[in-house]
């Protein structure tokens, strides 16, 4: 076959199998699939293959949920089951446990005054706007790439692009707080920590990475530090000085 | 700070339109809201039923997972409420760990309302050597022989947002990409001496 006629091929078996074919075609196709054991067999390879590829792909969106459950669940008590037929000392010695556990829970909350440091991240997050666009000039393909990726919110693909991009250009800042956030994005906290430590003595951009550093601290629920980095905000930085005292309000 | 919580939750059509988009901004939103709406359910499902609330944390997850690509399907339509979806995905999935387990006994519902599901939007959740031998595979690809994939058949991205995405000049060339980048998938699989003990 030529390789056009292959790809329609293949292309044909994908449709069947996101059942994308009308109700007549998909008739026809299901026919032809009893007729010819090879296309059948290649209906079934396709399916393995789609099935594997998914398989490889959904960690790191299962890591996304990991660090969703952390943020919505962390505070939040967990469900208990017993059964009451049962009940023996250690059961007893568990409920105490359990009390014990939720006793210092409530007086760590009382002295928190309710913060909900995730609730407060999540309220404040969005990702920093990278923007490559320059004055009458097209972007080269890279950067397009990069702008597109980061813009739309794809991390995984924009993680590649900037390491590319700031191998091409490592004093660009605007690029090393977009990677930090990327990496944040990407459930990698640590590099994202040491990638906004690296801009704290920025002139233009010290504000913008003790501002995420805050709302990652906040995220992790680390209070003192959260204050600590948004206090570090200056009076002459406009919205995000009043983002950041509006923030040190709720958490005072 | 109530009120920040009360802004997160969102009705079915919302998180549907959430899951999606194509922006990871919106589409976390959604699921902060599936958290905060549905979790508790599947996690008393799960610990009424033998589990912890570990357990109910991961089968929550994989849920999320197939409830995101079935949004995604071009003939997706939402035939009962988000939350029986949800419902009946999890139980399906718990249900398959009690079997593989052999600790299969009478589930106690904890949501009365259900919807079938088709056995085959799990396959993609199983540990099994097919899918570890496609995904080594999709790892032997070069980074954006792999993403393209991904986004295509995972994440059941529309072909014009790939070659947006991906930079692409146009639609035509993403699809060109994405056989191009399957046929290299499939030579490799077919070749690997294991291929042929698990019947590909």
């Amino acid at each position: 076959m030529m390789n056009r006629d292959q790809d329609q091929y293949w292309e044909e078996i994908d449709n069947f199998l996101d059942r994308r074919h009308p109700a007549d075609a998909l008739k026809a196709f299901e026919e032809r699939m009893q007729q010819s054991p090879q296309l059948a067999a290649d209906v079934n390879l396709q399916r393995s293959l789609q099935h594997g590829v998914a398989y490889g792909s959904s960690k790191a969106l299962k890591n996304r949920l990991r660090q969703i459950h952390q943020e919505t669940q962390g505070s939040q008590s967990k469900i208990v089951s017993m059964s009451p037929k049962r009940r023996s000392w250690q059961t007893w010695l568990s409920v105490a446990a359990v009390l014990a556990v939720a006793a210092l829970g409530v007086i760590f909350w009382i002295q928190r005054s309710g913060i909900d440091s995730k609730a407060l991240y999540a309220a404040n997050y969005t990702p920093y706007a990278l923007n490559l666009t320059q004055r009458g000039e097209e972007l080269p393909e890279s950067l397009a790439r990069l702008d597109a990726s980061y813009s739309a919110g794809d991390f995984s693909s924009a993680a590649t692009l900037l390491d590319q991009a700031l191998e091409a250009d490592p004093n660009n800042a605007s690029l090393a707080l977009a990677k930090a956030i990327t990496s944040w994005e990407n459930g990698q906290s640590e590099a994202a920590q040491k990638q906004l430590e690296s801009l704290f003595d920025h002139p233009l951009l010290k504000d913008q990475a003790y501002w995420y550093a805050g709302l990652f601290a906040l995220q992790k629920g680390k209070i003192e530090n959260a204050k600590s980095y948004l206090s570090e905000i200056k009076t002459d930085s406009g919205n995000l000085y009043q983002r950041a005292v509006a923030l040190l309000e709720a958490l005072n | 700070l109530s009120n920040i919580t009360n802004t997160q939750r969102l009705t079915d059509a919302e998180i549907i339109t959430g899951l999606q988009s194509d922006q990871q901004r919106l589409q976390d939103q959604a699921f902060r809201a599936m958290y905060l709406q549905y979790f508790a359910l599947i996690e008393q499902f799960v610990v009424k039923n033998s589990g912890k609330a570990d357990d109910a944390a991961d089968v929550f997850q994989d849920g999320l997972m197939v409830l995101f690509r079935k949004a995604r399907e071009t003939d997706f339509a939402l035939t009962a409420s988000l939350k029986t979806l949800t419902y009946a995905i999890c139980r399906n999935i718990w249900l398959m760990r009690l079997r593989k387990l052999k600790r299969e006994t009478q589930l106690t519902e904890v949501h009365q309302e259900t919807v079938g599901i088709a056995a085959s939007v799990f396959t993609f959740l199983e540990d099994n050597d097919r899918n570890q031998l496609v995904a080594r595979g999709l790892q032997s690809l070069g980074d954006d022989c792999k993403r393209v994939l991904e986004l295509y058949y995972f994440e059941k991205t529309r072909m014009k947002t790939i070659a947006q995405l991906m930079g692409y000049t146009g639609e035509q060339v993403a699809k060109n990409k994405k056989s191009r980048c399957m046929k290299k998938l499939r030579e490799w699989v077919l070749q690997q001496p294991e291929a042929k003990e698990m019947r590909f």
